[in-house]
């Protein structure tokens, strides 16, 4: 068991690794170069002056050295220096991670209080009414980007109907109503997204361990069915659902940038798309970097969680 | 002494819009303490006789006529909730497989302590304590320790003892062993027999066997019921089965039996052919096209069930054969 | 009912998920599952091929100011309604939705070709070779499509040709995945190691024993390709970071569309409908795809 607990941290360390490696190369190597984009067609600057500010960011230095510093830098929580803006990577990064992560765990929240329970009522009377209609609205809401939910349910909410404001975010500490009021959209297209996947991975897997031998035992026991589903059936299908929540993480990640941007949220995804747009790389590497590390580390942690909870993995010797 | 269990007339069938039948017209009693083993190759409908009588028949299987009833009360009309009283509290089973029967993210503490409080008011402490006591009355050693412990850390045969102690667990009257004996070697077979033996004997269980194994329902039963394609085709005691089975089915199988007084370099012998799929060979006898000693009779008609001298038979030729001298005896 | 499931229920089996899959039924099935097929076979092919004719059918031009009011409602003069410069929005659509299939099956191409020999090489070499080129893929993936693409795309700029090749690469790691397990199926056999024995070149190894079989995954992968490229290159115009105008793509028109929220819903739903239905029906195509050949191989 620690032999695979050690393997599993090396192999998230090497990802890490890589990811950052591709993230920072990316940018490098590729054609163009940020600081003349931005600057070469104001008037009055100079080539000296872009040199200058090339030697400001470490441009000289050879593409090795310029990534070893970065990632030090990284190691003492420093991002590095917003190419254009006057604050430090991490600075802005810092203010924006409450709104991603809020709406990162609220969707996937309210992903699985749908999908969990629609998941169990499909898969006890497959085949019935609610099972084939529940499986069509995910597979509908399987081809609906995260966009045009988002664009819908603005549309909806909050310029024929003035029901919800049409953007933006209200820190907690402005209190928990604003809050909610303003994140109750965005997390819900995000949760859209997720939903058909969940729904369709734990109806299949609950499916199948309903029709397991052990259930009928539980059942020849005298257990009512709704205990035999729960305690025994989804007891069973959690462990590699969990495994699906790590992949749901990943696609709610991805998901943010969008949704950030349909509903103005000052977020982690919105930064990375100014970022983009500006080219501004620094914030950019830091911030993609950032989610997925994020992203590796959930995996790691659902991975290790499933290990754990599967006593016939937690007693052998691997 | 009146029947524990009567099964009167039973029927199940498969399929939705038309339906196969599967077992048909199955009659028998179970009285209290007996023993009663049912015998037949797979696909003779046992198991799911068995199912049918505790209702956990899945679609497309069904229960299309007859009745179930339990000291007098039919379980085809009881709720779903009043079933799950006489589920594993008065009518309990095991199954073949321990191992796929088992749930194997829950320890086999937890799984035997559920049993108990399914059907009494004990208490979490309370049922540990009674589920450790079962451990110890099935013969699982260090029954303390091996509570909290995994289906998969156990062998076998432990396993099955495990399923036997969540069955007894709640008293039953009557158990179904399905083939319980079948995943297991030889000599875990015959431990696994005597404690049966000594569980339903001290607690006057009334136990129905079911098996394809000659020797082990020999070994343990009263009475031997013969099931063939969906219907009973011979009941009789256990001595006057093995002595002078009746039915050519019967006489066949106990022939397919290895008997090890034989020759070594006598083929062995087997019955030749398939059984019928269900459904077919509606009004003629179904062991027809594979018995020796047909003729057009048992094509035009289907034998009924009747009794003969220390037997019940469906067969043409019952009560001649039954007065045959036993050439084909085999040692009991 | 066939007579072998009877069989197996009545010695005891329990009803497997190939029953209980509400779209698994034994009876008319065949039936439903081939107009599915059909249905969502034809649906992106008409719209593929209505956008290859734009020029030909577009009432106005894609540019062409004060055909009519701004904002017009959808009309018989205008079957999407005009946007804020007085352009007709039916022939924007059909101009845009030709530029994003046209990315979208250039980004597939890349996509399959990559993936593929991606794939193929690691399960034909194995061992190093084949530890390394799957470990980059799984570094590829672990960062979330949209913000790698967000990263090449500032690096290379944003028109056609880089999203194209952006796109493609991006949905070439999970293509060289699914390519690799379906490559290994075949390394495993008898025939492959016959052939590789008597030292069958590279080529003739990847074409003659390996893509055969392989066929019908692959026709699979490359539709599901093509919805995620369209979803993808929608995304990223959307935001700003792909076809920039006066181009016009689904996505961009959308940008432009979310800009003007208050003040029109045909020029934000026309262009969504679209990737909608481009979207579920390749989806549901390839669904439908691997249901067929699944039955087949049994």
């Amino acid at each position: 068991m620690t032999r695979y607990l050690v393997r599993r941290v090396i192999v998230s360390v090497v990802m890490i690794i890589g990811t950052s490696v591709l993230i920072f190369g990316a940018l490098r190597i590729l054609p163009g170069n940020p600081i003349l984009t931005r600057f070469g067609a104001n008037s009055g600057v100079t080539a000296a002056d872009i040199a200058k500010i090339e030697r400001q960011l470490g441009f000289d230095h050879p593409l090795v050295v310029q990534y070893w510093n970065w990632i030090a830098g990284v190691f003492h929580g420093n991002f590095g220096k917003s190419y254009f803006s006057q604050f430090s990577v991490t600075t802005l990064i810092a203010q924006r991670i409450p709104p991603t992560l809020e709406l990162t765990v609220g969707s996937i929240l309210i992903c699985l209080l749908i999908s969990v329970p629609a998941a169990i009522l499909s898969a006890v009377r497959p085949g019935r009414s609610f099972d084939r209609v529940s499986s069509m609205f995910a597979s509908f809401a399987l081809a609906l980007p995260a966009f045009v939910t988002g664009i819908m349910f603005l549309l909806i909410f909050s310029v024929h109907n003035r029901l919800l404001p049409a953007g933006g975010y209200a820190p907690l500490s402005k209190g928990v109503w604003p809050n909610i009021r303003l994140m109750i959209l965005p997390a819900c297209t995000l949760a859209i997204a997720q939903m058909p996947l969940v729904f369709r991975f734990l109806r299949g897997q609950l499916v199948e361990e309903l029709s397991a031998s052990y259930v009928r035992t539980a059942q020849g026991k005298g257990a009512p069915r709704m205990r035999v589903v729960v305690r025994h059936a989804l007891r069973n299908a959690l462990i590699p659902g969990l495994t699906m929540l790590g992949l749901v993480t990943g696609y709610a990640l991805g998901g943010v940038v969008v949704v950030e941007y349909v509903f103005g949220m000052g977020g982690l995804g919105s930064l990375a798309v100014t970022a983009a747009n500006q080219r501004d790389y620094a914030v950019l590497q830091g911030t993609v970097l950032l989610i997925s590390t994020t992203f590796i580390i959930v995996s790691l942690v659902v991975d290790l969680t499933c290990q754990f909870l599967d006593p016939r993995l937690r007693t052998q010797p691997l | 002494m009146s029947a524990l269990l009567e099964v009167r007339d039973l029927n199940i069938g498969v399929g939705k819009r038309e339906i196969t039948d599967v077992v048909s017209g199955l009659s028998f009693s179970l009285a209290r303490g007996q023993r009663m083993g049912f015998v037949g190759e797979s696909g003779s409908g046992k198991t799911v006789t068995a199912l049918a009588i505790i209702r956990l028949l899945r679609p497309p299987l069904r229960i299309i006529g007859g009745s179930i009833l339990l000291d007098g009360v039919d379980l085809m009309s009881l709720s779903e909730r009043q079933m799950n009283r006489v589920r594993g509290g008065r009518i309990a089973m095991i199954y073949q497989d321990p191992m796929s029967a088992l749930n194997p993210v829950l320890t086999i503490g937890a799984q035997i302590s559920e049993a108990v409080r399914l059907h009494s008011d004990a208490s979490r402490v309370l049922a540990r304590a009674q589920a450790i006591d079962l451990l110890g009355d099935v013969g699982v050693s260090r029954p303390s320790k091996r509570f909290d412990a995994y289906p998969h850390e156990f062998s076998g045969g432990m396993r099955q003892r495990v399923m036997i102690a969540m069955a007894i667990s709640a008293a039953p009257e009557v158990l179904i062993a399905d083939e319980p004996t079948t995943a297991l070697d030889v000599t875990t077979q015959a431990r696994i027999m005597d404690l049966l033996d000594t569980i339903s004997e001290t607690r006057q269980i009334a136990t129905m066997l079911i098996t394809h194994d000659l020797a082990v329902a020999s070994g343990f039963c009263d009475d031997i019921t013969v099931m063939y394609a969906g219907r009973i085709v011979e009941r009789a005691g256990v001595r006057s089965f093995y002595e002078r089975p009746v039915h050519p089915y019967s006489e066949a199988l106990l022939g397919a039996a290895i008997d090890m007084t034989i020759p070594v370099d006598r083929p062995i012998t087997t019955i030749g052919g398939q059984p019928p799929h269900p459904g077919e060979l509606e009004g003629s006898c179904s062991f027809c096209p594979r018995c020796p000693y047909a003729e057009p009779i048992c094509l035009e008609r289907r034998p009924e069930l009747i009794a003969v001298t220390d037997a019940e038979v469906a067969c043409h030729f019952a009560e001649a054969r039954a007065l045959r001298q036993p050439e084909t005896a085999v040692d009991g | 009912m066939p007579d072998d499931i009877v069989k197996e229920l009545s010695q005891g089996a329990q009803p497997s998920e190939r029953a209980a899959h509400p779209r698994r039924r034994m009876r008319g099935f065949r039936l439903w599952g081939r107009v599915l097929l059909i249905v969502s076979g034809a649906v992106p092919l008409l719209l593929f091929l209505t956008f290859l004719i734009a020029p030909l059918i577009a009432p106005y031009g894609p540019n062409t100011q004060g055909t009519g009011l701004p904002f017009a409602v959808p009309s018989s003069a205008h079957w999407f309604g005009t946007d804020e410069l007085g352009r007709d929005l039916f022939t924007r659509v059909l101009y845009g939705g030709a530029l994003s299939c046209e990315i979208a099956l250039g980004a597939t191409a890349i996509a399959m070709i990559l993936g593929v020999l991606w794939g193929f090489i690691a399960a034909m070499r194995g061992k190093i070779l084949d530890e390394v080129l799957m470990r980059s893929a799984d570094i590829v993936m672990a960062i979330p499509v949209i913000l790698l693409a967000l990263i090449f795309i500032s690096g290379f700029g944003a028109n056609e040709l880089s999203l194209i090749v952006v796109i493609g690469f991006l949905l070439s790691p999970s293509t060289a995945r699914i390519a690799r397990s379906v490559a290994l199926t075949e390394t495993s056999r008898d025939y492959y190691s016959a052939a590789v024995a008597y030292g069958a070149s590279w080529r003739r190894l990847i074409l003659r024993e390996i893509f055969p079989n392989a066929r019908q995954s692959l026709v699979a992968m490359s539709v599901i390709n093509v919805a995620n490229a369209i979803l993808l290159e929608a995304s990223l115009s959307f935001l700003g970071l792909g076809i920039q105008p006066p181009q016009d793509s689904l996505g961009s028109l959308l940008q432009e569309g979310f800009s003007f929220l208050y003040n029109s819903v045909a020029y934000l739903f026309f262009p969504a409908l679209i990737i909608v239905i481009l979207i579920w029906s390749l989806n549901v195509f390839a669904d439908q795809l691997a249901v067929f050949s699944d039955r087949r191989a049994l």
